[in-house]
């Protein structure tokens, strides 16, 4: 019975419906914990970014003397994992490349009207109301209530986030691999640390994969980054727009990378060769790696937030989401070198039921 | 054939070089995906240790027999047969 509900809830989450579908819910949600419900969730999420991105870029599939040298074990080396972490801090790099922006093409576009709307509401009216009717599917407590590792979690977390949001509540369930989680979404959105992608055009892929799947969510999540970007109302709707390749509001570089965006969410990149073709006139190899991640990352992140059911930002809340464009790489080597000196002692046993 | 260069470790230079050393710590292949992804170096290293820790379990209490089925699941729906 706990397998086929594996599978159901799987299906419901890579189909993004999990959300609507309160039969699906109850018939789930018996068999697996709340821990478990946050890591099948994620598991799936994960495979919906490593499908997409495998199939966009059009990765070779492995022969298969080679699929028997994949690692089998089904336990990590927990040891490994910590030496891993480790060495990420002492290979710090010294300097970050910049990115590859054309500012004075960005500044000709950035006109309009910047209202105090989010961006969920200006795309996806009345979804963040129809998702807080309902709940979260885990509750979603906050640094107060936590211990133990949960407690350890929220404390590494406040070093870069002022406020605990929704998601990173859902994540101190699974605290151990929330940790991971954490410097993975600054890294993609922010400037700074190690991107070459500005995260004006950044915030357009989120914004067309976010509008794509539905996810008021991550619509309301991201609207102070995409606002200091400056993402005006007009934009955001040419962005989520069927005809944004027209529109005069984007340069032909973010016309590109929504494209892009588009076909990695319907998961068709590997299909239609416009896509790259339109992408390669204006960005760098790293540039393509690291938008193709992002978007990949963003049909997880919109599926993991929608089948949990976590409540949007409300308005006063959203006011309070970090909006800095650039991020210190300091603080975030500080973060992971707090993670290593607060590493568990001993690790959580699986439920085998 | 790949859209992005798939570099190989004994071809690495630079950031790219040593982000395979430090990856090294956790994996003793490299397989497409990562050779892929290290085009971005510091975004592979950040997005390896999510992916190590969730796949593969630190920290995870679910057993691997349920993590595979939702695998095998969501790639069956998404066609991917990487």
């Amino acid at each position: 019975m706990r397998e086929r509900a594996a599978v159901l809830w799987a299906h419901h989450v890579t189909t993004n419906t999990a959300y609507d579908r309160d039969d699906v819910l109850e018939e789930v949600r018996p068999h697996f914990s709340d821990a478990e419900l946050v890591e099948l969730t994620a598991i799936s999420g994960l495979f919906n970014v490593s499908n997409r991105v495998h199939d966009t870029l059009q990765l070779p599939i492995e022969h298969s003397g080679e699929v028997n040298k994949i690692k089998t074990s089904v336990r990590v080396n927990t040891g490994k994992l910590k030496a891993y972490y480790e060495s990420l801090v002492s290979m710090w790099p010294d300097d970050f490349p910049s990115t590859e922006e054309d500012l004075d093409q960005i500044a000709e576009a950035s006109q309009g009207t910047m209202s105090e709307r989010r961006l969920d509401e200006i795309l996806l009216p009345g979804a963040a109301e129809r998702i807080r009717a309902k709940g979260p599917v885990v509750p979603l407590s906050g640094s107060e209530a936590a211990q133990g590792e949960a407690a350890r979690y929220f404390r590494l977390a406040s070093r870069l986030y002022r406020r605990m949001p929704a998601a990173l509540r859902a994540w101190a369930h699974i605290p151990l691999i929330g940790r991971s989680y954490i410097p993975l979404r600054l890294a993609m959105l922010h400037e700074g640390l190690g991107g070459v992608v500005s995260t004006r055009i950044k915030m357009m892929a989120v914004i067309k994969t976010s509008h794509m799947n539905g996810s008021a969510y991550c619509l309301a999540e991201n609207t102070p980054l995409a606002r200091a970007a400056g993402i005006m109302d007009e934009t955001a709707l040419a962005i989520a727009s069927d005809g944004y390749m027209a529109s005069p509001l984007l340069t032909p570089r973010e016309r590109a990378a929504i494209l892009w965006a588009e076909q990695i969410a319907i998961n068709t990149a590997r299909k239609e060769e416009h896509g790259f073709a339109e992408l390669k006139k204006h960005f760098s190899t790293a540039a393509i790696m690291e938008l193709t991640g992002l978007c990949g990352y963003y049909n997880m992140f919109n599926r993991f937030h929608d089948s949990l059911r976590l409540p949007p930002a409300e308005d006063g809340e959203v006011e309070e989401i970090e909006s800095a464009i650039r991020l210190d790489p300091e603080s975030v080597k500080a973060y992971l070198k707090a993670a290593v000196e607060n590493w568990p002692e001993e690790f959580p046993e699986p439920n085998m039921e | 054939m790949a859209l992005i260069p798939l570099i190989k470790p004994e071809e690495a230079e630079g950031e790219q070089k040593r982000t395979f050393e430090i990856l090294s710590h956790i994996r003793t292949r490299h397989v497409y995906s990562q050779l892929a992804s290290v085009n971005s170096p510091f975004l592979s290293r950040i997005m390896a240790a999510l992916v190590y820790s969730l796949r593969e379990g630190m920290g995870t209490i679910l057993p691997s027999k349920i993590k595979q089925i939702a695998i095998i699941k969501t790639s069956q729906l998404n066609s991917c047969d990487y």
